[in-house]
């Protein structure tokens, strides 16, 4: 048994709180007469909306946190009800349950005056957006982010950066506010910060032992998620560095004893983070990176050209690069962070995520030699989990990693 | 003696299409796959290749299961489990368009896999705005130079003018061949509708004009019309066997009107020939009332036509497992459809069929619009 030896970072245990305040913060933006917008999670153009004053909301955050605040089964029921299918996304089927009028967290999120959805990380994205726009009988954005073959190219950023200056001129049309050009250029200087810092701490965790596991960097991604653009969020990520550089000084780690070094790809389970303290303890193993939490530091953005940069920061999102450009960076990262192996979540419901990884699961075995498993449930339906299944399977994944 | 042409013959054309598509490629031109309803085919048909439909049609996935999981769309896993198999040797291409993230995601998982054959993703356009159809034209742009390329013929100007005359002709006649079947009884079935449709994805289009030309010059001759309790229209994504249909027809049901890309999307609208051909190809693709782009209104615009239209007593709601577009719109078009007081069924489907099953709640369903 290896014994966790630091209590979670007070940075990440700030997150509760912020998490918090961020959806009263939609409640406050309409007290104020400003504009709430519901927003798909990746790169939108926060940037934009921080700078004319409109507030973002999530609704895939939003079913996450109901899913760890063990809320979720209700919105399931009154979704699948209303003849959502179960095999669709979970997060939909969760936040249409509260669209829908079911019991949910903070009494349902502060109702949208319009939704903005993208493409860059599926088109589950679209669809889902579509019929929250349908039910709310709100007015619907879409940028229609190309999915990248080979690289990303001119005509791709072009095209997206084409759809963020419509995008502008639709807002002014229904909230009356022009952009102010210096209000943007200082949001998305804010926003690079913050995503700059995020990397800086992901860097942090080369070190040995490593110094900030999966749970905290899956709460302290928040917000980036969610406040990309703020000052808030800068200074966020300038203590949460400070903490993490501190540990890796003083040579501590999330294990007083690191065994293995592990990766891992695909959402959470939200339902049951149990799971990566089971491997903490009883292996000695530890998750020094994450692909989807690693999502939202991905590009920096240029204040002189802050369309052009945020549509190709919108554009390079994991989800819609090729499966070789995975391939090249999983590999790069096992050789920086000294991974031992992969852990490669699939979700039922999450197509955009799961579908390619017994693919890259074949690939990093047969062309790097890394060894990896491939787990099935559900990022968001614990209903799908079985706890006795994934035990079973990572316990003979740490067997193939030398485990005793 | 002239051959008479009865449904029966595009029946054939649609089982044969392996051998026709072989044999054109012994002539030594090339055949692509694309998903018919949503690629530019006359692009491809304008390179001298053949476009055909690529039918995802298999029962088991013992060669797909080790890269597709179990959840996969069941079009795209069983389009994989074909290919694996090398059931369509004759592929030189797969051309798709980026219409689900099941499709996307095939696509970077046979790059990875195989590049026989060859494969291209075309970006499908999710809005109808300009920009969008402007840049599903610029996407056409690189597409054409692509199977310029691919199939070693310059496409001129006076190609692509043909390609589309062609193109547009058999979606007149396909059209005309529908509206029959607003006639009661209709002068063809559900299933045979279906295959005339079928048949025109995967056989030369100048051969199945011509075929369609004489089917409509005899069908008003034809004595067996099909019969049925109740006109349904079927709805949903491409219906690539007729046996769900068959199974609908056999339960009391007359398909009289459809909502499928195997369907009425496949050739309700035409290319506009006073356009620019690229544009108005883009133009064209990126109307068609669906689930990829299209505001849902417009889907419920049509549907509310159609019924109108061809009289229509009830609609089916066709999906295929883990079809994630379709049945997302499926939630409010089914609430639509209630709302104006026309029954709907819907059923999920997978192969391999349970008939039994499907028949009991249609005949229930036919039963209750007796």
């Amino acid at each position: 048994m290896s014994k966790r030896a630091r209590r979670s970072l007070s940075a990440a245990r700030e997150v509760t709180s912020l998490v918090a305040a961020h959806y009263m913060s939609a409640v406050q933006a309409h007290g104020e007469g400003r504009w709430v917008a519901w927003v798909t999670a990746v790169s939108p153009p926060l940037e934009i909306l921080y700078s004319m004053g409109i507030q973002p909301l999530f609704p895939e955050n939003y079913a996450c946190v109901a899913t760890v605040m063990k809320a979720s089964r209700n919105m399931f029921d009154v979704s699948e009800a209303y003849g959502i299918s179960r095999d669709l996304c979970s997060y939909a089927r969760c936040v249409m349950g509260s669209v829908l009028g079911g019991e949910a967290p903070f009494g349902g999120m502060e109702k949208p005056d319009f939704l903005l959805s993208t493409k860059n990380v599926c088109v589950v994205y679209m669809k889902w957006w579509e019929l929250m726009a349908h039910t709310l009988k709100c007015p619907l954005y879409v940028i229609d982010s190309p999915a990248i073959t080979d690289k990303i190219e001119e005509y791709h950023v072009r095209y997206v950066d084409k759809q963020l200056r419509d995008l502008v001129s639709e807002l002014r049309k229904i909230t009356g506010k022009s952009l102010d050009e210096d209000k943007l250029k200082e949001a998305v200087k804010l926003s690079d910060r913050a995503a700059e810092l995020w990397r800086k701490v992901i860097e942090q965790r080369r070190a040995k032992p490593c110094p900030m596991g999966v749970t905290d960097s899956s709460a302290a991604m928040f917000p980036l998620v969610a406040s990309a653009g703020t000052q808030e969020a800068v200074e966020y990520y300038g203590r949460l560095l400070d903490e993490v550089s501190a540990r890796v000084k003083q040579g501590v780690g999330v294990l007083e004893n690191e065994k293995f070094r592990l990766l891992l790809s695909g959402i959470p389970y939200w339902h049951h983070l149990r799971m990566f303290n089971y491997l903490e303890e009883k292996y000695g193993a530890v998750f020094v990176h994450e692909l989807y939490t690693a999502t939202w530091g991905m590009a920096s953005l240029n204040p002189a050209k802050p369309f052009e940069s945020m549509a190709f920061k919108s554009l390079l999102n994991p989800t819609n690069m090729p499966i070789h450009w995975s391939r090249n960076w999983i590999s790069g990262l096992v050789k920086d962070f000294d991974i031992d192996g992969i852990v490669l979540l699939s979700s039922r419901s999450c197509k955009a995520t799961s579908i390619g990884n017994l693919t890259i699961q074949k690939v990093l075995r047969e062309e790097y030699g890394i060894p990896s498993v491939v787990l099935e449930a559900d990022h968001t339906d614990d209903r799908v989990y079985s706890e006795a299944e994934v035990t079973t399977r990572l316990d003979a994944f740490m067997e193939v990693l030398g485990a005793k | 003696m002239i051959e008479r042409v009865t449904a029966q013959k595009f029946r054939e054309l649609f089982k044969t299409r392996d051998d026709i598509a072989a044999k054109w490629k012994r002539t030594g031109k090339k055949v692509v796959g694309c998903i018919s309803t949503y690629t530019p085919e006359e692009i491809i048909y304008a390179a001298e290749a053949l476009p055909v439909e690529l039918i995802g049609r298999a029962e088991t996935f013992s060669k797909a299961d080790a890269y597709l999981p179990s959840f996969t769309c069941s079009f795209m896993r069983g389009l994989m489990e074909v290919l694996l198999e090398e059931r369509y040797g004759y592929l030189d291409l797969i051309a798709l368009p980026s219409l689900g993230d099941s499709l996307r995601g095939f696509y970077g998982i046979w790059k990875q896999i195989s590049d026989n054959p060859f494969a291209y993703l075309l970006h499908y356009p999710s809005n109808r705005s300009e920009e969008a159809c402007e840049y599903f034209a610029e996407e056409i742009e690189r597409f054409k130079s692509y199977i310029e390329t691919f199939a070693g013929k310059t496409i001129s100007k006076k190609d692509l003018r043909n390609a589309i005359d062609v193109y547009n002709e058999n979606r007149k006649l396909l059209k005309k061949l529908y509206w029959l079947r607003r006639k009661k009884p209709p002068p063809i079935s559900g299933v045979e509708a279906l295959e005339v449709v079928l048949s025109s994805m995967t056989t030369p289009k100048d051969l199945h004009n011509q075929l369609l030309e004489t089917l409509l010059a005899e069908i008003d001759e034809r004595e067996d019309c099909p019969e049925g309790a109740v006109r349904l229209l079927v709805s949903g994504h491409i219906v690539d066997d007729s046996d769900i249909l068959e199974v609908i027809e056999d339960s009391g049901g007359i398909i009289v009107s459809d909502d499928l890309d195997s369907g009425s999307r496949y050739f309700w609208h035409l290319v506009d020939t006073e356009a620019k051909p690229i544009e108005a190809i883009s133009r064209r693709y990126t109307r068609i009332p669906s689930p990829y782009g299209s505001p849902i209104e417009d889907r419920i615009n049509f549907l509310r036509t159609m019924v109108k239209a061809f009289e229509v007593e009830g609609i089916v709601f066709l999906t295929r497992k883990f079809c994630e577009p379709y049945l997302f719109d499926y939630v409010t078009l089914g609430q639509a459809v209630k709302e104006e007081g026309i029954p709907s069924l819907s059923l999920e489907y997978e192969y391999p069929l349970t008939r039994g099953a499907l028949k009991t709640r249609i005949e229930a369903f036919v039963e209750m619009l007796r």
